[in-house]
C-alpha cells in the first residue's frame, strides 16, 4: 500500500510541475544557472554531451567585460537537478530547446548570442525556430545535423558505433556511484572536497549518461537547419573525429545567414585546446556583424 | 654500499624501455613523440611505425574515439590530470585489447610545449572478470526487475480477491435474508394449518358439512401457495448451484397455458376471479419447457394474488411479427409502485409482499421468472399502474412452422 500511495504522491508532484512554469529560482536550481558580467549584451552558453558548463571556462573571461554571461547545465548534466531529468521530455533535443527558451523568457533575456557545442549547436537551432525573437547570434563549435552515414550523407559514423560509445561509457563511471552523487549536488564551494571529487566535469548519472548520448548521436535535424533565420558563425576544427570538416561545411551551407570558419586547432573541444583562436575567431565575428559594411 | 649509490647504477632508459607497463608521451595534437617496448609489443607495431606518426586516439574503436574527443581530452584540459580510463586499443592484428590508461600533463624544458604523459596497463583479465560482473548485475537487475512485475501481479491479484470478498458477503447477505423471508412464509401456512386442525379438533361436532368443506378449500389454498412456494425454493437453489441450462425444444404454448388456467381455477375462483385466454396463431415457441411453465405459472399466480375479489386475469398469446410470440398476463389488480417495478429487474430476492387475501410470496418467483426469461433468449417487460392493474409481457422465439408431410 505504501508503494501505490507514494506512486500517486510522485504522479501527482509530476502533474504540478507540468501545468505550472518554473519560477526563476526553480529554473536556476534545475539548469545550475550561473549570470556573470554586466554587459548589455547578453551571451548565452550551452556545454554538448560528456561534460558540463565548466568547458567554458577559458572563453568566458574574454567577454565579461562586454556581455552579461549566462551559464547553465543541461538537466542530467553537471549540476542540474537530476530530479527534473524526464525520459520522455529529454527523448529528443526539442526538450533541452524549450528548455533554452523558458530559460530565457524567465530571466528576460532576448537579443541573445547563443553559443552552443557540439550538440547543443542543434539544441540552438531548434530554440531559434521555435523562438527566432530572443536569439541574435548563433555561433556553433563543432556542430553536427546528423551523426550517422546514410546513402547520401557523411556524418562520420554508423549506428554500431553509438552501441560502442555506450559500452566505454558503461566501463567508464569517471568515479560516478551512488553515493558520491549527493555530494555532487553542492561542493561547489567546497575546494577541500576536491581530491574525492576529480572527474566531476564530466561524471553524470550512468544512466542519464546513456540516454543523452543515444538521443544526441541518433538526432538528425538536417532538415531543421533551412528554418533557422538568426545569423549563424560555424566554428569548425582542421581535424575533428566527431564532427569532421564536411559535417561542418554542411551544417554552414543549409544555414541562410551563416558564416563557416575553419580553425587551425584539432580535436572535437577548441574552447578547451586553443581557446584563444576560439576567442579571435568569435570576436571578429561578433565586431563584423555589429558594426555594419 | 649505501642507498644513494645504489640507485646511482638504475639505467633510467632500461626502466622506461623494459618496464612491465606501457609509457608513451604524446603532444598536444595527440601524436606519440616517444614510448617503450611493453606498448609497442601491445600494439605490435615497431617504433618505427609508431613515432611521430601515429596519434593515440586513432588506435581506438570509434565509440572510443567519441569518448575520447567527449570525455578523456576535456577532463585533460581542465584537470591536467586523468586516471582510470578504459579504452579499447585495436591492435596490428585488428584485436581489440583492454587497456586502462593514465594520463598527466607535463611541459617542455622552455615550457611553451604542452605534452601528455601516459601510462598504459593491460587488463585483458580483469576485463574478462568486470564483464562477467556486469552480466551478473545485468542479470539480477533482470531478475528483480521480474521480482517487481510478479509482485505488482500478486497485487492486482490480491485486489481482485478482496473485491470478490466483498461481492460474497453481499451475496451471503442477500441469502441470509432471503432464508429469513422464506422461512417466515413457509411459517405462516404452518400456523394456518395449526389453527384449522385445532377449529376441527375443539370444534367438530358443531360444524356442519358446508362448514368443513368451506375450511377444507381454504387449507387447500393455502396448501398450493406453500407448495408452490417449496417447488420454487427447490427451482431457486438449483439455479443457484449453475445446474440449470436451458434445454429448448419446440414448445406448444397454448397447451401449456390451457393446462395452467386449470390448474389455477380453483385458486381464481376462491376469489370470483375471471380466469380466461385467448391465442392468435398456432406457431411453437422455442423454449426450455420446464422453464416456460415455470414462467407462466408464476406469473398467472402472482396475477391471480394480487387482483382483488371479483376481478380478472388474461392471458393473450400473439404473434409479435414472424419471428416472435408474445405472452401478455394482464390483470386489473392493485398494481405496483414505480419503486417496486424498478427494482424487479435487478434479480435479487426481495421482501415478500402480500397478495390481496394475505397470500404470501418470497419474491423469489419472480426473480426466477426474469432469470429463465433471460436464459431462454428472451425478453420481459412490465406495465403497471397502482390500483388499475399490471401487465408482464413475455417474448420469445418462435419455432419455424411445421411443413405438413408431402403425401
Amino acid at each position: 500500500m505504501t508503494i501505490l500511495f507514494s506512486g500517486f504522491i510522485s504522479i501527482d508532484i509530476n502533474y504540478l510541475k507540468s501545468i505550472r512554469t518554473m519560477t526563476k529560482k526553480e529554473l536556476t536550481l534545475r539548469n545550475n544557472i550561473k549570470i556573470l558580467g554586466y554587459g548589455d549584451k547578453t551571451m548565452v552558453f550551452a556545454h554538448g554531451f560528456g561534460c558540463d558548463q565548466n568547458m567554458w571556462r577559458h572563453l568566458v573571461p574574454a567577454f565579461i567585460d562586454s556581455y552579461k554571461i549566462v551559464l547553465l547545465d543541461h538537466v542530467g548534466s553537471g549540476n542540474s537537478d537530476l530530479n527534473d531529468y524526464d525520459y520522455d521530455k529529454y527523448n529528443t533535443l526539442q526538450g533541452y530547446a524549450d528548455d533554452i527558451i523558458e530559460i530565457c523568457q524567465e530571466l528576460a533575456l532576448s537579443n541573445i548570442t547563443f553559443v552552443g557545442h557540439s550538440v547543443s549547436t542543434m539544441i540552438g537551432v531548434l530554440a531559434s525556430i521555435g523562438a527566432p525573437k530572443i536569439f541574435d547570434n548563433i555561433i556553433m563549435v563543432g556542430p553536427s545535423a546528423s551523426y550517422i552515414n546514410s546513402d547520401d550523407y557523411i556524418g562520420g559514423f554508423i549506428k554500431d558505433d553509438i552501441d560502442e560509445l555506450l559500452s566505454s561509457m558503461e566501463s567508464n563511471y569517471l568515479g560516478w556511484s551512488s553515493a558520491i552523487a549527493p555530494a555532487m549536488m553542492a561542493n561547489d564551494d567546497r575546494p577541500e572536497l576536491s581530491e574525492e571529487l576529480s572527474n566531476r566535469f564530466c561524471r553524470n548519472d550512468p544512466k542519464i549518461a546513456a540516454h543523452f548520448a543515444k538521443v544526441s548521436f541518433l538526432s538528425d535535424h538536417r532538415h531543421d537547419l533551412k528554418d533557422v533565420h538568426t545569423n549563424t558563425l560555424v566554428i569548425q576544427c582542421s581535424e575533428d573525429v566527431i564532427a569532421p570538416v564536411i559535417v561542418g561545411e554542411f551544417v554552414a551551407k543549409n544555414i541562410k545567414s551563416s558564416k563557416l570558419v575553419i580553425m587551425n586547432a584539432t580535436g572535437h573541444c577548441p574552447h578547451l585546446s586553443a581557446p584563444d583562436e576560439t576567442i579571435d575567431i568569435m570576436k571578429k565575428y561578433l565586431g563584423e556583424i555589429e558594426v555594419p559594411a | 654500499m649505501s642507498l644513494h649509490s645504489e640507485l646511482d647504477l638504475i639505467d633510467y632508459k632500461a626502466l622506461y624501455n623494459e618496464a612491465p607497463v606501457g609509457y608513451f608521451t604524446s603532444d598536444a595534437s595527440g601524436y606519440i613523440v616517444n614510448t617503450n617496448n611493453k606498448f609497442l609489443a601491445l600494439l605490435g607495431l615497431t617504433r618505427e611505425e609508431v613515432v611521430h606518426k601515429i596519434r593515440f586516439q586513432t588506435l581506438l574503436t570509434m565509440g572510443g574515439k567519441i569518448y575520447y574527443e567527449t570525455h578523456y581530452v576535456p577532463l585533460l584540459q581542465m584537470q591536467g590530470s586523468v586516471n582510470e580510463i578504459n579504452f579499447d586499443i585495436v591492435n596490428a592484428d585488428k584485436s581489440k585489447v583492454p587497456i586502462l590508461i593514465n594520463t598527466t600533463k607535463i611541459l617542455s624544458e622552455d615550457g611553451n610545449q604542452i605534452y601528455w604523459q601516459s601510462t598504459v596497463f593491460d587488463i585483458i583479465q580483469r576485463k574478462r572478470y568486470e564483464q562477467e560482473l556486469i552480466s551478473s548485475k545485468k542479470k539480477a537487475e533482470e531478475l528483480s526487475e521480474e521480482l517487481i512485475s510478479i509482485n505488482k501481479e500478486l497485487n492486482t491479484q490480491s485486489d481482485i480477491i478482496k473485491k470478490q470478498n466483498v461481492a460474497l458477503e453481499k451475496i451471503n447477505l442477500v441469502k441470509d435474508k432471503f432464508f429469513i423471508v422464506v422461512a417466515h412464509d413457509l411459517r405462516n401456512p404452518l400456523i394456518q394449518l395449526h389453527s384449522f386442525v385445532q377449529l376441527i379438533e375443539r370444534h367438530a361436532d358443531i360444524l356442519s358439512k358446508e362448514q368443513l368443506k368451506e375450511i377444507s378449500l381454504d387449507l387447500k389454498s393455502s396448501l398450493n401457495n406453500t407448495l408452490g412456494l417449496a417447488d420454487n425454493l427447490i427451482v431457486w437453489a438449483r439455479s443457484q448451484m449453475k445446474e440449470f441450462s436451458a434445454q429448448q425444444s419446440n414448445v406448444n404454448i397454448q397447451e401449456i397455458v390451457k393446462h395452467l388456467i386449470l390448474m389455477n381455477d380453483d385458486f381464481a375462483k376462491s376469489k370470483a376471479i375471471n380466469l380466461s385466454y385467448t391465442f392468435d396463431g398456432t406457431k411453437d415457441i422455442v423454449a426450455d419447457k420446464d422453464q416456460l411453465t415455470f414462467i407462466l405459472r408464476n406469473l398467472i399466480m402472482n396475477a391471480i394474488k394480487f387482483t382483488p375479489k371479483n376481478g380478472s386475469v388474461k392471458v393473450d398469446v400473439f404473434e409479435k411479427n414472424s419471428e416472435t410470440i408474445t405472452i401478455n398476463i394482464s390483470d386489473n389488480g392493485i398494481g405496483m409502485s414505480k419503486e417496486l417495478k424498478e427494482s424487479l429487474s435487478l434479480m435479487t430476492v426481495k421482501n415478500s409482499s402480500h397478495g390481496t387475501m394475505g397470500e404470501k410470496g418470497s419474491g423469489l418467483g419472480l426473480s426466477l421468472v426474469y432469470e429463465f426469461v433471460e436464459m431462454n433468449n428472451g425478453t420481459i417487460d412490465v406495465i403497471s399502474e397502482k390500483d388499475k392493474g399490471t401487465t408482464f409481457s413475455v417474448t420469445l422465439k418462435s419455432a419455424e412452422p411445421q411443413l405438413p408431410l408431402s403425401p
